[in-house]
């Protein structure tokens, strides 16, 4: 049928998009341990989804299984059972050097303490990631001064970390963590080391990189001003997730909508 | 299509997301018609989803599923309205003075404001008929009214858009109607 005003006005309305990639699926996963002669059991029985655009808080106190589901998200460590799929593929089943390779194809980490190369200028700590992957000269030096403007470091990029605030070696630290593009940014306890002003700074820039370049993002916390950035947040708690809740994430995909329905109707959430 | 709607009946969750899917941007756009926000768009929408799939397996045939499911998220859309104006500490009137000042989806800055002056029954039988291209049949359908209130409400819908919009569009209005009738 022909167009009308009425048809082109609605027509112009923007639909929000309906595909939610999934980025990391965890499933029914359990770490224990053997410490001395009984059993800890790090992590019972944990199953989330992040998709693909999330900025994720993870938070609990010590002791809750956050360290260790985050060195089994970070490929370092392997469940007892359960599985990990990150973009599909299973994580934790490789062995040295092949692990390696699925976290820099997959994970670009942000610690508590920056852990940038003292000797190296702004620039060389940024490109590392790709110097180890043998990327040509060129395409390197481009990578870094993108990277370095979206963090806002570019004027420093011949600098020595020592000579750079904290915020500003954190800065470093995020780009270095993006240059090689992971899917997933994996920081733990990202502003631990800042003054409240800079953890704004930095959490201001974390969730403008998510927005605009849809970055799948896993923030460990203990702090819930932190926590109060993300979409979501998962709360552990003697290795099992304890709750859960949403902050109007965009959820529009239907699978997701009567998932989460029945998580409501059953009373896990 | 048919054979979705048959395995959606009996509960057969894929089915049901690709029928969903099929049909996604012309029922969040109705819905934001109503609500004028993607956030409450979405919610609303959200509401639709679960309402049609655990009331499939009442739908009497496969073939109204599409204006079955017209009809839940239009009646959703009213009553979400109706709520949150109930809800609303702010009496009625100024709540849509707020309404009506709320960006348009597009340049078409009248229309979509004398579209949304006019009452729920008019908006709804022109955006049907107009928006969805339905036949006045499955409008009745959908609203539950009679087909020839259906027609009147057309009509009648149209002079107000018409009258609001003071001349504008009229004559690629006038087509439509001439062409209806």
């Amino acid at each position: 049928m022909t167009s009308n005003p009425l048809k082109t006005m609605m027509n112009n309305i923007p639909v929000p998009t309906s595909q939610l990639i999934e980025v990391i699926q965890v499933k029914g996963m359990t770490k224990t341990f053997q410490h001395e002669s009984h059993q800890v059991t790090a992590l019972q029985d944990v199953n989330f989804t992040i998709y693909q655009g999330e900025m994720v808080a993870i938070m609990g106190t010590s002791g809750s299984g956050k360290s260790t589901l985050l060195q089994m998200i970070g490929a370092i460590d392997a469940p007892t059972s359960g599985q990990i799929l990150i973009r599909g593929e299973q994580a934790n089943i490789y062995q040295e050097p092949q692990a390696t390779l699925f976290r820099r194809d997959n994970i670009g980490f942000v610690f508590q303490s920056f852990e940038l190369l003292e000797d190296l200028t702004v620039a060389d700590n940024v490109a590392m990631p790709l110097i180890l992957q043998d990327m040509p000269h060129k395409e390197i030096e481009t990578r870094v001064n993108e990277v370095l403007t979206q963090v806002e470091m570019l004027q420093w990029r011949t600098h020595l970390p020592a000579e750079l605030s904290g915020g500003q070696q954190q800065r470093v630290a995020i780009a270095r963590a993006l240059i090689a593009r992971p899917p997933i940014l994996l920081a733990d306890e990202p502003t631990g080391a800042l003054d409240f002003n800079t953890t704004n700074t930095i959490l201001a820039l974390l969730q403008t990189i998510q927005t605009k370049k849809q970055q799948t993002m896993i923030i460990v916390t203990h702090d819930a001003y932190v926590a109060s950035y993300a979409d979501r947040v998962l709360f552990f708690h003697d290795g099992r997730i304890v709750d859960h809740y949403d902050n109007e994430r965009n959820e529009y995909d239907v699978g997701h909508i009567l998932e989460k329905f029945k998580q409501i109707a059953r009373g896990d959430v | 299509m048919i054979d979705d709607i048959q395995q959606a009946m009996l509960g057969d969750e894929e089915a049901f997301q690709r029928l969903i899917t099929q049909q996604h941007a012309s029922l969040y756009r109705m819905i934001y018609a109503y609500v004028h926000n993607e956030i409450d768009a979405i919610e609303v929408f959200q509401n639709v989803v679960v309402k049609a799939f655990y009331a499939l397996s009442t739908l009497q045939q496969p073939t109204y599923f599409v204006t079955w499911l017209m009809r839940i998220a239009i009646n959703e859309s009213i009553t979400f309205m109706k709520k949150q104006a109930r809800e609303s500490s702010a009496p009625i009137e100024q709540f849509m003075h707020i309404a009506d000042h709320v960006p348009s989806p597009d340049e078409n800055i009248d229309l979509w404001q004398a579209l949304n002056e006019l009452n729920d029954q008019y908006k709804t039988v022109l955006l049907l008929r107009y928006y969805q291209d339905y036949t006045v049949v499955q409008i009745a359908e959908v609203t539950q009214l009679p087909e020839g209130t259906v027609k009147t409400s057309i009509r009648r819908g149209l002079q107000q858009l018409k009258k609001r919009m003071k001349g504008a569009y009229y004559d690629d209005f006038q087509s439509f109607k001439n062409h209806d009738e």
